[in-house]
């Protein structure tokens, strides 16, 4: 249950190769000009600079996604299907939900006219391969590392790292709107767990070390919860945050502080099952 | 009376030694207790007056201050003066001199005497010295009031007021040379007393020691006649005070003035404590501790605690008899700390020994003696023990608590396997074992603990422990036993015809015990649910022994857990109360519509919500026909008066009575409505399979083998011969069960209404869902009303707050977290942003 399974997993067709890869197209977006290509999927030569042809041929971009039958236009399973193989993205990569997110879409497998220019208009793309750059380009910066950071234009490092940290809690809340079934006010178990796993990917420090824990365990049902609370999506971040603090040390965790329960259970259940190992390793030795 | 001689130099000179060999005869005689008449005594004071103001005026032009004070002497000092100092002085020294002589004499007299020889010695020569002297300070007022009062108001050292000046040289010539001698006799002469042996009159004693007390007026640096300056006393008042024992003390202690008086009292005492009470405190502590530790070494505990008591009496009694009050204190303070402080550890030993034994009288005097000990304890003196608690009373609490604690759990341990296995479970066994340890210490500490405070918690605390958990609730396998089994209790009590039933008074006193074991259960919202179900099956098998008692019971509960608590058990007596008038209304309908019913019929209308009454699966019934119209009658009058409402038939809390046509006797049935389907369909036919009756009855397979088992049993309706001995478990679909026309029984009444197996636990397990469900609602409803008054507040705070609100139970702090969660998610509170550990009021 990918953000974007439900339509890929049906389809086993290898992705289409991305076109254009070569250097040129991964030049800075601040320069509008585009090359002279002639994407497969676009019709249309960009050879002007102006807003206004850009937009439209976001216009006709949309279009070629939106559902026919759409009536005002709409970009459904099947038009987001396509994209994606436009785009040579898997539907469960990250890099889509940042396009959803820089929509600021509002549904999953679901791209409204606006949402969907309001996307490209951020990523300064107006054809697919422009968009997949961009994407590109918005997942690289998210994940550039300060340490690594070569470019002259990134200014202040401190700042930068911080406000690409900033931007990466807007996409984190943001994900768990996104995930939500119309009308429900919680993420199923298998949704959350699929979902966590991903937008980890687009943090610049990386997944938290708790992580894979968490969704194990998450995944084991011993919990007997079926859906996580906004709350406790919310929360995970900052406890995510205060392991990596403790160096990764559960011991440390106060159950009685303002923790949801879930991640108390989590807790209580990881610390047994890490003081478990040793003592089956020991049972082990014993054996010999 | 002699004329005033006249004023002249030459004639005082003259006259001194004159004078003073008249006045030393006259001294002579008092001292020698010879007497002296009321003229002799005057001529002596006249002497001493014309002697003194027979001054050269000459000699003196300055006029005294003081003299100003007193109206009637202003004249007089006046004419008084310098002259008057010099001649004062002569005479002072010639009395003091005289004084010693005398003194030093009697010193002589008691030179090589030693112990009570002394002291007797001591006591008549003080004594007699101390009443002459008296005397002698009168004659000699006039020195006093003039000469002396100046000198000392001038700030002069060693001048005294006559008497005092006796005191003093009795104190520097006779006191402090026989110090030496004087103590050990005294001290000696105590300890004898303290042995048991007899000893000089204690009369004597306190003469000796308050010579200690009253000697102490002078201090040697002159601090008395410094104070004396200070006084502004008149000086009428001072010679009128002189003739008694404590004039002495009035003179000193008006010295520093109003404030001072404190000040120079320790100061006159100082001279007692130096010289006596130091000593007297350090033998006696001495002396306690070597007698407490042979004494503890050859008797035991409770014979030595009796001793210790007597002991501090005894030194009670001294301080009153013949040592100076103020030593009261200190002294019972070192008796404290050498007969109790330094042997607690041993008290502590032997406090639960006592316990088991009941030995009240003798806890009751542990008690008494440890709560004097209120001081820290030394360390070094215990000899060993020496990592003591402040208080001698907080290790007694400690382990008191811990006993009961103990003996409860044994008492319940004991039994709870025989109240678990018995029918029904043995409430009454299991609250009289409660009761019978709580009533017991509670008696003790009434008894022996003089209900402190302290032991009085430490009692309920350890109820609380082994009342709410122990090995009954370990055994059951469930927290919640307690509650479950008192309302069990209370329900026997309440129930017609139980066999735990008790009348009048001792009902009341029953309750009234139920509700000691009810104030220590901790869930008490579990009691709740089991007492109304219990009440709620009363009320609607008029069970109950009487209305005034259920009334009075919750009453009682409303009074320990408040309104709340019992709204749902006085909405039930409401209900049962709107019911009966509804019958008769409902009679009226009846027979104002004219279809008469054809039997008597009685129904309870009960309000959902606040009866625990289920409507459970699988207990319908097809009502037979001679029923059916009752209840569309009733619907139909129902209806009509309150509209709008929904009415249940709960037909598994129905009952009927059936009489029998078919046998010799009439028997009259009790039967539940399951047996009315069933044997109404045998006036049809005499024999039905069991399919058969499932089919027309429609009751559920699970439930019709147990009504049909009951009937077996009671031989209202006959297997075939081939099945009757193979008496299966359960009845085949096929089996044929036949009226039995020949059934007799004993008596004709015959109740066939036993409570359902599948029921009783249906209900013990909806019991424990709703105090679950119940819960989280008071949990949330507990939460919101905190932070709707606090709009803000910090996690542990909130958590705190709502665990002190909730009385009913102990909420943990899991489940408050997990309501939390639910009301994040409900959107009444919300996190603070910023602080991950505030949440804030959503209006």
């Amino acid at each position: 249950s990918f953000p974007f399974a439900k339509q890929a997993a049906s389809q086993k067709l290898p992705m289409p190769r991305v076109p254009f890869k070569s250097g040129s197209s991964r030049k800075r977006q601040l320069s509008p000009v585009a090359g002279p290509k002639a994407a497969k999927s676009c019709r249309l030569q960009l050879q002007d600079q102006e807003a206004a042809r850009e937009a439209h041929s976001r216009e006709l971009l949309f279009n070629q996604y939106a559902d026919a039958d759409g009536c005002g236009g709409i970009i459904k399973a099947a038009g987001v299907e396509a994209l994606c193989r436009d785009l040579g993205l898997d539907p469960a990569d990250i890099r889509l939900l940042l396009l959803a997110w820089l929509c600021s879409a509002g549904e999953m497998c679901t791209f409204t006219r606006d949402e969907f220019l309001r996307g490209c208009q951020r990523l300064r793309a107006a054809s697919i391969s422009r968009l997949r750059t961009g994407l590109d380009d918005k997942l690289a910066y998210m994940r550039c590392h300060s340490q690594q950071r070569d470019k002259p234009d990134c200014g202040d490092v401190n700042a930068d790292s911080c406000s690409r940290e900033t931007e990466f809690r807007d996409l984190y809340r943001w994900t768990f709107e996104f995930g939500l079934e119309p009308g429900q006010r919680t993420l199923p178990i298998a949704m959350a767990v699929d979902l966590w796993q991903l937008v980890f990917e687009a943090r610049p420090t990386g997944p938290p070390a708790i992580l894979p824990a968490w969704l194990s365990w998450l995944r084991s049902g011993g919990h007997g919860v079926r859906a996580v609370t906004r709350d406790t999506w919310r929360m995970f971040l900052a406890f995510a945050d205060a392991c990596a603090a403790a160096g990764g040390d559960l011991s440390a965790y106060d159950q009685s502080e303002a923790w949801p329960s879930l991640i108390d259970d989590f807790v209580e259940a990881e610390i047994r099952r890490l003081g478990q190992q040793p003592l089956e390793a020991d049972d082990a030795c014993g054996g010999w | 009376m002699s004329r005033y001689p006249p004023y002249g130099g030459a004639t005082s000179i003259q006259s001194l030694n004159e004078m003073w060999a008249q006045v030393k005869q006259g001294i002579d005689r008092i001292y020698n207790m010879e007497g002296i008449s009321k003229p002799q005594y005057m001529k002596m004071y006249t002497d001493i007056y014309n002697y003194c103001t027979s001054v050269d005026p000459a000699r003196n032009c300055v006029t005294q201050p003081l003299a100003k004070k007193g109206k009637g002497e202003a004249r007089g000092a006046k004419d008084t003066g310098g002259g008057a100092r010099f001649v004062g002085d002569e005479l002072y020294t010639k009395l003091k001199d005289d004084l010693k002589a005398r003194v030093v004499d009697l010193k002589r007299g008691a030179d090589g005497k030693v112990g009570n020889d002394l002291l007797e010695y001591f006591y008549t020569h003080w004594s007699r010295f101390r009443k002459c002297s008296v005397t002698v300070d009168g004659i000699f007022n006039y020195l006093n009031r003039n000469w002396v009062k100046r000198e000392c108001d001038e700030g002069r050292k060693n001048i005294y007021f006559v008497y005092q000046l006796a005191l003093n040289t009795w104190k520097e010539h006779w006191l402090k040379p026989h110090q030496a001698q004087v103590i050990p006799a005294l001290m000696s002469e105590i300890e004898r007393e303290r042995r048991g042996e007899n000893i000089l009159k204690s009369a004597y004693l306190k003469v000796i020691i308050d010579c200690y007390v009253e000697l102490g007026f002078e201090s040697d640096d002159g601090g008395a006649a410094s104070a004396m300056a200070a006084s502004g006393s008149p000086a009428p008042a001072s010679g009128g005070s002189v003739s008694r024992g404590g004039s002495s003390r009035s003179h000193v202690g008006g010295g520093g003035g109003g404030s001072g008086k404190g000040g120079s009292s320790t100061d006159r005492l100082h001279f007692y404590e130096e010289m006596f009470e130091r000593q007297f405190l350090d033998e006696t502590e001495q002396f306690y501790r070597v007698e407490s530790r042979d004494f503890l070494q050859q008797n035991s505990v409770t014979a030595y605690l009796a001793k210790a008591e007597r002991r501090l009496e005894e030194e009670r009694k001294r301080c009153s008899d013949y040592v100076h009050r103020s030593t009261e204190e200190k002294l019972l303070a070192r008796c404290m700390e050498a007969l109790l402080a330094a042997h607690l550890s041993v008290f502590w030993q032997e406090f639960p020994a006592l316990l088991d034994a009941d030995r009240e009288q003798d806890l009751g005097r542990m008690y008494r003696l440890c709560s004097h000990v209120q001081q820290p304890h030394r360390a070094d003196a215990a000899g060993g023990s020496d990592s003591l608690p402040v208080n001698g009373l907080d290790r007694l609490v400690e382990l008191f608590e811990q006993y009961v604690a103990d003996r409860g759990l044994e008492a319940v341990k004991s039994v709870s396997s025989a109240v678990l296995s018995s029918e029904g479970q043995d409430a009454k066994l299991y609250v009289d074992t409660i009761l019978g340890v709580h009533r017991k210490y509670y008696n003790l500490v009434l008894q022996a603990f003089s209900n402190n405070r302290r032991f009085v918690e430490a009692l309920d605390k350890a109820c609380m422990k082994f009342i709410n958990r122990n090995e009954l609730t370990k055994l059951a396998k469930n927290n919640q036993k307690t509650p479950e089994l008192l309302a069990r209790y209370s329900d026997a009590l309440l129930k017609k015809g139980s066999k735990d039933n008790v009348v009048g008074d001792e009902l009341e006193d029953t309750l009234t015990h139920v509700m000691t074991v009810f104030k220590y259960i901790e869930d008490k919202d579990v009691f709740q649910k089991f007492y109304s179900r219990f009440l709620s099956r009363r009320l609607v098998y008029n069970q109950s022994v009487s209305e005034d008692v259920e009334s009075s019971m919750i009453s009682k509960l409303k009074e320990n857990c408040g309104f709340d608590y019992t709204t749902k058990l006085q909405r039930m007596f409401q209900d049962i109360g709107a019911s009966r008038e509804l019958n008769t209304r409902f009679q009226d309908f009846v027979t104002k519509d004219g279809a008469a019913l054809g039997l008597d019929f009685e129904i309870k209308v009960l309000s959902s919500n606040a009866w625990p009454i289920h409507i459970s699966q699988g207990s319908g019934v097809t009502i037979p026909s001679e029923l059916e119209r009752c209840y569309t009658t009733f619907d139909r009058f129902y209806k009509k008066t309150h509209e709008g409402r929904k009415l249940q038939y709960s037909y598994n809390y129905c009952r009927g009575e059936l009489i029998t046509n078919f046998t010799k006797n009439r028997y009259t049935l009790q039967v539940s409505t399951y047996q009315i389907a069933v044997l109404m369909m045998y006036n049809t036919e005499t024999s039905y399979t069991v399919q058969d009756i499932a089919a027309t009855t429609s009751i559920e397979p699970q439930v019709l083998q147990q009504v049909l088992a009951i009937l077996v049993k009671a031989k209202l309706l006959t297997l075939p011969s081939a099945e009757a001995a193979a008496d299966a478990a359960e009845l085949a679909p096929g089996t044929r069960l036949a009226l039995n026309q020949d059934f007799k029984n004993k008596r004709l009444r015959i109740n066939l209404n036993s409570q359902l197996k599948c029921e009783s636990k249906q209900e013990q397990e909806q019991t424990s869902r709703l105090v679950e469900e119940d819960r989280s609602y008071m949990i949330q409803a507990c939460l919101v009303r905190v932070m709707k008054t606090r709009k803000e507040m910090k996690h542990q705070k909130l958590v705190a707050e709502v665990i002190s609100q909730l009385s009913q139970f102990k909420p943990s702090v899991q489940q408050i977290k997990k309501n939390i969660d639910t009301l994040i998610e409900k959107e009444y509170l919300q996190r603070k942003s910023g602080e991950r550990d505030k949440y804030e009021y959503l209006a």
